[in-house]
């Protein structure tokens, strides 16, 4: 069952980079919850983690370390959540200030948290995201994200055409 | 550093990303790219309103006849036949309306209740 909440469990990133961190910080993972569950006996051999590099991680576990104690969400409450995702995105001090990062660390983070399954951490990345894109032309999303506009203009065209029916009420 | 966002996450997270998002910004979507354009249609159809009186309306009714799966995407369908008849193509008429009905997997029962007020022609 349920080990003393100082116990101290190692991870080891793709870069070799190592953490030793407290059990219950990483348990925000429910990846790694998972993992560790399964693992009766005490290890000294690090988790490896092949898919989160060392500085990625360390972001990572910032977010786990203030976010520890808090409940994690449950089947049902992660239904709710769905719901309200559409239309909400609000983000708190802290957690914005945390996500305040480079384009290629937020991406990164989101592809981190949704492999080592931390919902919390995925949705304030998402909305980040999803807050970049408000309001925006079409234009400055290409020039935001650099994707290369490969519509032929007839494409465009149709896409407009078919855009005009939103507003046909 | 020239980096293409738009590949680095799999789609599964970006149509998260885009649930986020209101239905003007949806439309601004489907105009950035191929990609986008796809993973951003079945939201692009959760609204479907069919006016008789709006060619549009044929357009979009060809549309889903053309592909089913969009049909299935449909969460809020309104059909506002008209007594004043129909605008567009002479196939378009109230048959061509109620023969569509099938097509909307979501809503086949209560547009069957809806029709009654509206049946179509013998």
């Amino acid at each position: 069952m349920a080990a003393p909440a100082t116990q101290q469990i190692k991870i080891r990133c793709n870069d070799e980079k190592e953490f030793t961190v407290d059990r219950d910080v990483l348990e925000r993972s429910v990846l790694i919850k998972n993992m560790l569950e399964d693992v009766t006996e005490q290890q000294d051999a690090p988790i490896p983690l092949p898919n989160v590099s060392g500085p990625v991680m360390a972001k990572v576990l910032e977010y786990c370390t203030h976010h520890r104690g808090e409940p994690l969400p449950s089947a049902d409450t992660e239904q709710s959540q769905d719901e309200t995702r559409k239309r909400t995105t609000d983000i708190s001090e802290w957690d914005q200030k945390f996500i305040t990062v480079d384009q290629e660390m937020l991406f990164e983070i989101i592809l981190a948290a949704n492999y080592l399954d931390i919902k919390s951490l995925l949705d304030v990345g998402c909305k980040t995201v999803a807050n970049m894109i408000k309001g925006k032309t079409p234009e400055e999303i290409r020039k935001l994200f650099n994707i290369v506009n490969d519509f032929t203009p007839e494409e465009e065209a149709q896409i407009k055409k078919e855009n005009e029916w939103a507003e046909d009420r | 550093m020239d980096c293409n966002f738009e590949s680095t996450l799999p789609p599964e997270l970006w149509i998260i990303i885009f649930q986020m998002l209101s239905r003007d910004d949806l439309v601004t979507l489907r105009l950035v790219s191929k990609r986008f354009h796809q993973l951003s249609r079945p939201f692009f159809w959760e609204w479907l309103i069919l006016c008789s009186l709006k060619q549009s309306s044929e357009a979009k009714a060809r549309i889903v006849l053309r592909n089913p799966e969009l049909g299935a995407q449909v969460k809020h369908l309104e059909l506002r036949p008209s007594s004043w008849g129909f605008v567009g193509s002479p196939t378009w008429h109230p048959t061509n309306l109620w023969e569509i009905l099938p097509h909307f997997s979501n809503f086949q029962e209560e547009c069957r209740d809806g029709s009654q007020d509206y049946p179509p022609p013998t």
